[in-house]
């Protein structure tokens, strides 16, 4: 059995059916994306996987456990991280503290350890220091680590997202839109930690993607969601000639370029600017 | 039989107050999106006012000290406005939260003012309503009972047709829903946000003078009937005119059974650790919280996480 | 997402180095020393105003944790207060229990009191957790406090110093070592996991449930913590006062006490102190320097109300921020300063080469 196993999961809101009867499965180790334009219902399905969203039937099952009525933080305990579409961070921290939290549900101290600094939570602080420390090592982002994580831009927010999500030792990464607000050219790089990512720590991930191309080329298995449906699922080069996917993202000339790998003509001097396609996304 | 019908009655005549100070809570909290803490400190203020001008012999129709209480609503109206003018309309750009608290240093305010000008003292109010009653069967009716009644529903029914059927209620309809789309159609936004606090403080103000000779003259007991209002326009999620009607008739029902009911076993059964006579506030409080109980909790979704909003 | 304006903003003036820590380090005992010799010179009258000033801001401290620290809102904390009070007036009178004892317990008696007022804080928050806390505190008011068993409504029941604080500057020394001890304990634990624990439950919800942190026990914690400072201001207040009564701890004080605590800053423990010295000094001003002082009690509610709202529409953060503010400034001039000394040699060096 797959280490995520999610079956038939369907959400209504108020009568509006933002996932119908969805199925999908992550093996350990594996890379899956999930793609869909806008409103497909993709961060609901995160939602209902990480359990900040209820779901109205099917289940949810992790490493053999059903955990459909487990609580959110209950599942982050059990080894689901996810990052958020619109980045979650508490912004008067730095980014450091910001990643601690990621160490938090691992550690022991409490109330009085703490208020009272016992040598209990000196050991726990110590240890999860050093832990964020060569997590901030090794995404690369240890010059921004001490500033203040309002100021920082929005790519780097989302790798502190990213470091947070890995500090809590996850077996499974769900990354929502985690390449948006990154710069084009630098796309292929992060392709390239995302794999680095999954090696050194061990766990499988499931992608969120509005850049289509980035998806094919990082995952292993890719699903296809429209209007709350899955439409298509796949190898990534199956996917991309399905004819349903092509439909389903047409008048997406961005979509449309990634699926037939035929490069548009672009204004010179006007590249598809970073804070513009950010501004989409977000 | 007779305790139960008398207790239903005076129960209803109680509910139809809160029944008043809810609909004035949910007409502040439709037209401006904010819970007025400072409701029953208006209310408070109007009472006061009323009774000093019924001391200084304002001019009587029929008996009835019209003049005064006309007066004591028109000055509610303006203190109403006046809050939107000078303290809300500032804080319009601030988070909810500063917005709530602003109120609450209104209540305080009103509340310090209250005790400055007319002193600590609990006194005790002329009835509204010439004396005496009607006979129902074996059950009596008095005509103070039955003036608040009519007075306080009349005046909430109305208020909840005026908001269902005129353009103003459309307008505080559009208004509730995106006051930026009300703007855009013409609405007069700023208009409907200080005619709400005009209605909130008038409802407020005539519930006030209705209650205080059955209840007492005391500036804290006033100001905190804002929070059976606010049990009665919680029952309608703040949005709901009729069902805050219902929901202050129901609490006003529950309150008397309940207080009477405990005050008969409490005179067999003398507590010492609790004071029963003040039952009223735990059934309030009871009401809140069913309430909150019954109500679904929102999925923490990320545009529901961060604290301190609704 | 708007965020409250309360909620930490002490966390950016947080100590970065090594001056930054001194400049505080500096203030702070300047700020000691101040408040341990000046009340010794004070005429009898005002040194109780400043000892139940302390209370108060004990009481101030208690809102600091719950507005500052977690993002909840109560407006039951006077309740807390009595709870506090009344248990230890009753332990020391009553069971005969040393002061210093009945102290904490009256603290933790207020704990359990403080949790249950955090059940609907679960499931709701902001304005319906006031609705609710406001309604809860006057509950307790008057059912409780209110009741035969402490006097009946115009009773009250005694609660007496120790003979080692029956001098009204040893009692003021007292209370503000305990104050300091609990704004120690305060301070420790915000940095550390508890601290972020509640941090990440005040600025994103979705973001502590997604690393593991259960926000419910989080909000648990905030709620007892804050119930146990109100408890011990509680039991600080009427000793002071040598009686617990009913009157001194309606939801006019809970809002009484949010007015100050908002004028000092609900972001930081510096606020609390503020707020208690708001309290003290503004009744006293009134009395002294308004031509009709002698209402002085109501002129000083007519300034906290207002005062309230004033400070709501200037600057929310309250009036710590701009002290917070010049601290940093002062640590920048401390830098600067220290700077051109140690530049100093480098530069002698180069003009004898």
């Amino acid at each position: 059995m797959a280490q995520l196993e999610v079956q038939g999961v369907t959400v209504r809101f108020r009568g509006l059916v933002a996932l119908d009867d969805v199925s999908l499965s992550v093996s350990h180790g594996e890379v899956v994306g999930l793609i869909g334009p806008n409103g497909a219902g993709k961060t609901t399905l995160f939602n209902s996987i990480t359990g900040m969203q209820a779901v109205s039937a099917g289940s949810v099952t992790f490493e053999e456990r059903n955990i459909t009525r487990y609580s959110a933080d209950r599942r982050s305990r059990m080894g689901i991280a996810r990052t958020f579409q619109t980045v979650q961070l508490l912004t008067r921290m730095s980014a450091f503290d910001n990643i601690l939290l990621g160490c938090q549900a691992r550690m022991h101290s409490g109330l009085f350890s703490d208020g009272f600094r016992l040598p209990r939570s000196y050991r726990d602080e110590v240890r999860a220091r050093r832990e964020v420390e060569d997590v901030v090592d090794f995404l690369g982002i240890a010059e921004y680590a001490y500033r203040g994580v309002g100021q920082l831009p929005l790519g780097i927010r989302r790798l502190v997202e990213i470091a947070r999500a890995i500090c809590s030792r996850p077996k499974l990464l769900l990354l929502d839109e985690a390449a948006s607000g990154i710069g084009r050219d630098e796309t292929g790089a992060l392709q390239v930690l995302f794999r680095r990512i999954r090696d050194e720590f061990d766990l499988s991930m499931l992608v969120v993607e509005h850049d289509v191309d980035f998806v094919l080329g990082l995952c292993d298995y890719v699903y296809v969601l429209d209007f709350g449906r899955l439409i298509a699922r796949g190898m990534p080069e199956d996917v991309r000639s399905n004819p349903k996917v092509i439909t389903a993202y047409l008048g997406e000339p961005e979509a449309v370029q990634a699926l037939y790998d035929e490069p548009i003509e672009e204004p010179e001097g006007a590249p598809m600017a970073e804070d513009a396609h950010v501004a989409a996304v977000g | 039989m007779d305790l139960f019908v008398t207790t239903l009655i005076a129960g209803f005549v109680q509910g139809t107050i809160n029944a008043l100070l809810g609909a004035g809570l949910v007409a502040v909290y439709r037209g401006t999106r904010i819970i007025n803490f400072a409701h029953g400190a208006m209310a408070m203020m109007a009472t006061y006012i009323f009774v000093t001008l019924v001391d200084h012999k304002a001019p009587q129709v029929i008996g009835f000290p019209l003049a005064a209480m006309v007066t004591a609503v028109l000055f509610a109206i303006v203190l109403g406005v006046a809050i939107d003018l000078m303290v809300m309309r500032p804080l319009a750009r601030q988070s909810y939260l500063v917005r709530i608290i602003a109120t609450l240093g209104v209540l305080y305010t009103l509340q310090s003012v209250a005790l400055l000008l007319w002193g600590g003292a609990t006194r005790s109010v002329k009835p509204l309503f010439p004396r005496g009653g009607h006979q129902v069967g074996q059950i009596t009716v008095s005509n103070s009972d039955l003036g608040v009644a009519v007075f306080a529903f009349g005046i909430a029914i109305g208020l909840t047709l005026f908001y269902r059927y005129s353009r103003f209620g459309t307008a505080i309809r559009a208004v509730s829903n995106s006051r930026e789309a009300a703007t855009l159609v013409g609405i007069r936004v700023n208009w409907v946000t200080a005619a709400s606090w005009a209605i909130g403080g008038a409802t407020g103000g005539i519930a006030g003078i209705l209650l205080a000779p059955s209840l007492a003259l005391d500036s804290y007991i006033l100001t905190l009937l804002v929070i059976s209002g606010l049990a009665a326009a919680l029952t309608g999620r703040l949005e709901s005119l009729g069902l805050a009607l219902a929901g202050g008739i129901g609490l006003g029902v529950t309150t008397s059974l309940v207080v009477t009911y405990v005050g008969e076993w409490t005179l067999d059964h003398p507590q010492t650790w609790i004071n029963l006579s003040h039952l009223d506030y735990a059934v309030a409080l009871a009401w809140i919280l069913g309430l909150l109980l019954i109500w679904k909790k929102p999925a923490t979704t990320q545009q529901q996480a961060g604290g301190l909003l609704l | 997402m708007s965020k409250s304006p309360f909620n930490g903003f002490a966390a950016e003036f947080a100590p970065r180095d090594a001056v930054d820590r001194g400049v505080r380090a500096v203030l702070i005992g300047l700020f000691l020393m101040v408040a341990i010799t000046i009340p010794a010179h004070l005429s009898a009258q005002y040194l109780d105003l400043v000892t139940k000033g302390m209370a108060y801001s004990v009481g101030a401290l208690s809102l600091v944790v719950l507005v500052g620290l977690v993002g909840q809102f109560s407006l039951a904390q006077a309740g807390f207060m009595g709870v506090g009070a009344f248990t230890a007036a009753h332990l020391v009178s009553g069971g005969n229990v040393p002061f210093v004892i009945a102290l904490p317990l009256g603290g933790l008696a207020a704990v359990p009191v403080g949790m249950l007022a955090a059940i609907p804080a679960l499931r709701v928050s902001g304005v319906y957790l006031a609705v609710v806390t406001l309604s809860f505190g006057e509950v307790l008011q008057k059912l409780f406090f209110d009741s035969e068993y402490n006097g009946g409504t115009l009773g009250h029941v005694a609660l007496p110093r120790p003979g080692a604080l029956q001098d009204g500057i040893h009692y003021f020394w007292f209370e503000l070592f305990v104050l300091m001890a609990l704004i120690a304990f305060v301070c420790m634990f915000r940095t550390r996991r508890t601290g972020r624990n509640l941090a990440a439950v005040r600025e994103s919800e979705a973001a502590a449930l997604s690393v593991g942190i259960n926000t419910t026990r989080a909000k648990i914690t905030a709620f007892g913590v804050s119930a146990f400072i109100a408890g011990i201001g509680g039991v600080l207040y009427s000793a002071g006062s040598g009686v617990a009564s009913p009157d001194s701890f309606t939801p006019f004080d809970s809002i009484a006490l949010l007015s100050v605590a908002v004028i000092g800053g609900l972001g930081s423990a510096a606020g609390a102190v503020a707020a208690g010295l708001f309290k003290t000094v503004t009744p006293v001003f009134i009395k002294d320097y308004i031509p009709f002082g002698s209402s002085a009690p109501e002129l000083a509610g007519v300034a906290f109300g207002a005062g309230l709202v004033v400070q709501l529409l200037t600057a929310p953060l309250g009036v710590t921020s701009n002290l917070l503010v010049a601290e940093r400034r002062l640590a920048g001039v401390v830098r600067f300063a220290l700077r051109r000394q140690t530049a100093h040699p480098a530069a002698s060096i180069e003009v004898i080469n």
